[in-house]
């Protein structure tokens, strides 16, 4: 009878363990969807530099004070609110040329991670903030 | 093309009919492109790259000769091979006409077949300073640091303003670390600095324990693209980029004062 009674409590402490831990790891995996961007996301300016040199961008946004054909020069990009750039950017203004599908399918912007794309929008608004280079 | 297109190209030509020196950074002449049809225009030109250097110091710089010397060499050396950049997107280039279609976009490898000479020459008055020169001014010392990315505090022996802003280097530095002066008019000319410790062999690494300064095929493809910053500029046949109201004076002038910066260098010789 008592060893009967020890082995139910065993075997229900053994139950609540299993579940707490099968509920702690679902707390854990709601915590890191919170975050979309994985802690490893960190700003390296050289390879943002590195994304925007691959996507040719300084072609038609040309650096300084002049503008192209009349599209937004470099540093006008650079005053754009972060949130208005990633919709300008990446979303609307190139109307779809660098999606998967696009004209320009082989420089495509949604093969960009979002980490990528929160670097290189991080980049374009340095450019206006003149940081010195060592 | 628009007015401000015509403006440059009839100053361009007035200066070539009077037989005067084209000014500015960046002189090019014999500009031309090659297409080959399958999707690679070959850009052509010979390129002159005036960088000025203005001595600031206290004390004088005895050595500054020679170091602006070994600025020339190694700047023109590292240009030398041209660059290349492939999935650019640009307008469509119609070689009969020579020119390009704003209405049509292509994607093309580019090739730049660059001559280019660098002059490093000295000056020695603020009025030798004109519209968007490039300049290099040496100073006693510099008291900007800077955190690397891996959390390390570093002293700046040089600091730049990117993409054609003006350039300093403390002289003691500049004697020690001969290549830090071509490491910040690098930076003027585009390139960004290096960090990660796999490629110590760069000259743009700048955490001070270089093995060597190499220079990549991509950061050369973007210098060249800086050079030729508009490339539909090409089709003018020469090209001398002085936009004044890019006055690097002014820049220069601001980055001096800027207390953030650190500099400590004779005032009187910059009035």
């Amino acid at each position: 009878m008592v060893s009967n009674t020890i082995k139910l409590s065993l075997g229900s402490i053994l139950f609540f363990l299993f579940v707490a831990c099968i509920n702690e790891n679902k707390i854990n995996i709601k915590a890191q969807k919170k975050n979309s961007l994985p802690d490893s996301c960190r700003y390296y300016a050289y390879d943002a530099r590195q994304i925007i040199s691959n996507l040719s961008c300084y072609n038609c946004h040309i650096r300084r004070g002049e503008r192209l054909n009349n599209i937004l020069s470099f540093d006008e990009l650079a005053t754009m609110d972060s949130s208005k750039l990633v919709n300008f950017v990446f979303i609307k203004r190139h109307n779809g040329n660098y999606s998967m599908k696009g004209a320009f399918k082989t420089n495509r912007m949604d093969t960009l991670s979002d980490c990528e794309i929160k670097n290189a929008i991080h980049y374009i608004k340095d450019y206006g903030r003149d940081i010195p280079m060592p | 093309m628009m007015a401000d297109d015509l403006i440059d190209l009839f100053k361009t030509k007035i200066s070539l009919l009077q037989n005067q020196a084209l000014s500015g950074g960046i002189v090019a002449k014999n500009l031309h492109i090659s297409d080959n049809g399958s999707g690679e225009l070959t850009l052509y030109g010979d390129f002159t790259i005036t960088l000025k250097v203005l001595d600031l110091t206290t004390g004088g710089a005895p050595n500054l000769n020679s170091l602006m010397t070994f600025t020339q060499q190694v700047i023109t050396s590292k240009l030398r091979g041209g660059g290349y950049k492939s999935g650019v997107i640009y307008f469509e280039y119609n070689s009969s006409t020579k020119s390009f279609n704003f209405r049509k976009n292509h994607t093309y490898s580019i090739r730049y077949n660059f001559s280019c000479n660098a002059r490093v020459v000295q000056i020695n008055m603020l009025s030798q300073l004109k519209g968007n020169d490039f300049v290099l001014a040496v100073v006693d010392s510099i008291g900007y640091q800077f955190t690397d990315q891996y959390g390390k505090k570093h002293n700046s022996g040089g600091l730049a303003q990117r993409d054609g802003g003006p350039a300093v280097v403390s002289y003691n530095e500049w004697r020690k670390n001969k290549y830090i002066g071509v490491h910040e008019f690098f930076h003027t000319l585009g390139l960004g600095d290096i960090e990660d410790v796999s490629k110590k062999g760069r000259l743009m690494y700048h955490l001070g324990d270089n093995t060597s300064y190499n220079i990549s095929d991509n950061e050369r493809g973007d210098m060249m693209n800086f050079l030729m910053r508009n490339i539909s500029d090409m089709t003018k046949g020469t090209y001398s980029y002085t936009n004044l109201n890019y006055n690097t004076l002014n820049l220069l002038s601001r980055f001096l004062k800027d207390t953030t910066n650190g500099f400590k260098y004779n005032k009187a010789k910059f009035r």
